[in-house]
């Protein structure tokens, strides 16, 4: 017989008598002690002297970094929801070269590393184009990155509303504009807002790439604070830290939203 | 109605669905189309109902010619009440606004007047209760009256019903053919795909046999049903009618 406290009964199992909640709180517990004890190990054997007094002094200079991130990563799901959108419904368009010209854009987008589409674009086209600030350039990238995985979401999304709707509005003469208005997008709204918040917790941390083109965000801030005190584990830690303060909260959100709307239809 | 089809022809790839179809009729009020599955029964109801563009051939319905041409289809089709064999609700709207939404929007109906009309239906074929709930919380028997409610609402020429029982599970099939057969006697004029012959002889005025593309018997229900003249049609009822 299995101990009871670490199991949860499978499908068909008998309720052990143990209440769901001390089941998980015991199991929560030991995860944390474990996880606690194998850092403490690390460390301790690292002969490493904190020295937080000189990070702290730069506190202002993180803080302005996550203030950052935060607003480029923002800006940048805007942008690349309608970008996405864009492509994602140009790949059903009956209109082929725009529907090749966004399977294109999927592809590549989706088949290159971001650092590289970060280097050419910065020193390639963005160069072409004449824009020089770092930042419209940094939102522009990640907005184009992003947009290729959103405008996956948005078409499979869309793909998703069963064909027996649309050939249901099409019989009650509703027009092609009327069936994406009123039958397809508020399905679709709702059945990407989780995939489309787990999108903003991956654009969030793949923002950090941005600090190879000096975009002053947070992985470059820690970069520079580790750079001006020699200090590197104090200056990545909080690093770590202030990216989870983020990502984490989203998560829970994706986590209840796809609870919210996993209604059947 | 009326309806006059010549020399129709439809064709998915290789595959000749139609084979000059041709159809006439005066003063039809319920025309019931019956054949093996796969002989072409629904894209003929297909045809007629203007969702399917035949490749060749002429559709007269009411007197008016009406051309294979997904605009003017569409004009055609508002005067159309289609139901389908899987209900085909709006998952994310209730059964009021299942029938609201085609009133305003496409009928350019006032939201007061529309909201009345559906009110009304829903009464009348006692789906009162289940005015605000989503098809999800609902029977298939009740989706498929809804279905047949949003059908109506519009004042349709006619109504095409693509089998619409065989989706359902045995217990609803009674309360759907119920709903049928009412709007039958108030003179709702119906063409109708289905495998109830029962209910096909009971309803119809007219029927044809449809196998292959082709229409191989034709007549008054009880022509077709008790004296079939073309073996296949004959064949068919004995299977069919078996259990």
């Amino acid at each position: 017989m299995k101990p009871h406290v670490f199991f949860e009964p499978a499908r068909g199992e008998a309720e052990t008598g143990l209440s769901p909640e001390i089941r998980h709180g015991v199991n929560i517990v030991i995860v944390a002690v474990l996880l606690a004890a194998l850092f403490w190990f690390a460390f301790s054997r690292l002969n490493y002297t904190f020295n937080w007094a000189s990070v702290w002094r730069y506190r202002g200079n993180l803080v302005r970094g996550f203030g950052m991130t935060i607003v480029i990563s923002f800006f940048a799901l805007l942008l690349s929801i309608l970008v996405g959108t864009f492509f994602g419904l140009g790949q059903r368009s009956t209109f082929l070269p725009l529907r090749y010209l966004s399977r294109a854009y999927v592809e590549v987008i989706r088949g290159t590393p971001l650092l590289v589409q970060i280097l050419i674009f910065f020193y390639v086209v963005a160069n072409a184009f004449g824009i020089g600030n770092r930042y419209t350039v940094g939102i522009i990238i990640m907005s184009m990155f992003s947009g290729a995985y959103v405008s996956e979401i948005i078409r499979s999304g869309v793909e998703g509303v069963a064909q027996s709707q649309l050939e249901s509005a099409r019989s009650l003469g509703f027009t092609t504009l009327q069936t994406y208005r009123f039958i397809i997008m508020p399905q679709v709204i709702t059945r990407i807002l989780p995939p489309l918040t787990g999108q903003f917790a991956s654009l969030i941390k793949d923002s950090s790439l941005l600090s190879i083109i000096a975009v002053n965000e947070f992985t470059q801030m820690a970069r520079e604070v580790n750079a001006n005190t020699f200090s590197t584990l104090e200056s990545y830690i909080p690093l770590a830290v202030g990216y989870l303060l983020l990502t984490l909260p989203i998560s829970i959100l994706t986590k209840g939203l796809e609870r919210k709307y996993a209604y059947a239809d | 109605m009326q309806i006059d089809i010549q020399g129709l022809n439809k064709s998915f790839g290789e595959h000749h669905v139609l084979r000059d179809v041709s159809l006439r009729l005066d003063n039809c009020h319920s025309l019931v189309i019956v054949g093996p599955s796969g002989g072409g029964k629904t894209t003929l109801l297909r045809v007629i109902a203007g969702l399917e563009q035949a490749d060749s051939g002429r559709l007269v319905v009411n007197g008016r010619e009406i051309a294979f041409d997904e605009a003017q289809l569409r004009e055609y089709r508002k005067h159309v009440g289609m139901v389908f064999q899987a209900y085909n609700l709006f998952p994310h709207l209730t059964a009021l606004e299942n029938i609201t939404l085609p009133l305003e929007k496409v009928h350019g109906r006032p939201a007061a007047e529309a909201r009345d009309t559906a009110m009304a239906l829903l009464d009348r074929f006692q789906l009162a209760d289940h005015v605000h709930k989503k098809p999800a919380q609902l029977s298939g028997g009740q989706k498929q009256r809804i279905a047949l409610s949003r059908a109506i609402a519009i004042a349709p020429e006619f109504l095409v019903l693509d089998e619409p029982t065989s989706a359902l599970d045995p217990e609803f099939t009674a309360e759907v053919l119920d709903m049928i057969e009412e709007l039958r006697e108030e003179d709702k004029h119906l063409i109708l795909v289905t495998h109830e012959m029962g209910f096909a002889r009971h309803v119809s005025d007219y029927v044809i046999f449809i196998d292959d593309g082709v229409v191989i018997e034709e007549g008054p229900p009880q022509q077709i049903f008790d004296n079939p003249r073309h073996p296949k049609v004959r064949t068919f009822f004995d299977r069919v009618l078996k259990y």
